[in-house]
């Protein structure tokens, strides 16, 4: 197997100036059914921070930047034990395959006004290639 | 120098704290020490509000200039009659 790693740490009041930005901050960055978790989650900011940290992680475990990426191509639920996972669909999703991705393991943490994440891919031997060119700017 | 492009180069300026006399059109955002993901996401947001566009995740896939940048903002923003200074 491959492991291929990805950690991000943020500012969760950093996180919430940037969702107060615009009415469609939110759904620019979140699914419907993040937004929909995190609100009804208590303190719905550390919420939607461990999210981004989520994505974020998982984009730098795909060795990708912010560019090009979909923010909602890689979502954050909770399994029936409460532990967070990642549903991935679009490019995201096309970029695991094309790794042949196994596994994605993540983890989420927080404390005080810090959220960070860590996103584990589990490849096939092969699977260590470049992930593939993102779509070309229009 | 335009309006649009002025709006852009201060908003860019504004929220990754780079002085005005360092933006240039040929300067790398990756080299830019504040230009993380959430604060080029911030700058997008605020480039969105400002002139009333949106910009597609997939058409930021190989900027690597400021001049990069304001060119995308130009050419979406071309399209709209949105007023600047709001």
């Amino acid at each position: 197997m491959v492991i291929r790693h990805g950690v991000d740490i943020e500012v969760v009041s950093e996180v919430r100036r940037l969702l107060d930005l615009s009415a469609r901050a939110k759904r620019r960055v979140f699914t419907a059914r993040e937004v929909e978790d995190c609100e009804q989650a208590g303190d719905a900011e550390r919420h939607y921070a461990g999210r981004f940290c989520a994505k974020e992680a998982l984009f730098k475990a795909l060795g990708r930047g912010w560019q090009g990426m979909g923010w909602t191509e890689a979502e954050v639920r909770m399994d029936s034990g409460g532990a967070p996972i990642l549903v991935t669909r679009g490019r995201v999703k096309a970029m695991l395959d094309a790794l042949d991705v196994r596994s994605v393991g993540l983890s989420i943490s927080h404390t005080g006004d810090l959220a960070m994440a860590s996103v584990i891919l589990l490849c096939a031997p092969d699977g260590g290639r470049p992930a593939p060119p993102a779509p070309k700017r229009r | 120098m335009n309006d649009v492009t002025r709006e852009v180069y201060r908003i860019v300026g504004e929220t990754l704290r780079v002085p005005p006399a360092e933006l240039r059109p040929d300067v790398l955002i990756r080299a830019i020490p504040n230009a993380e993901s959430i604060k080029m996401l911030t700058v997008i947001l605020k480039v969105e509000r400002q002139f009333d566009i949106e910009i597609p995740d997939e058409a930021t896939f190989g900027l690597a200039t400021v001049g990069d940048f304001d060119e995308l903002v130009q050419t979406l923003a071309a399209g709209r009659a949105a007023p600047i200074g709001r």
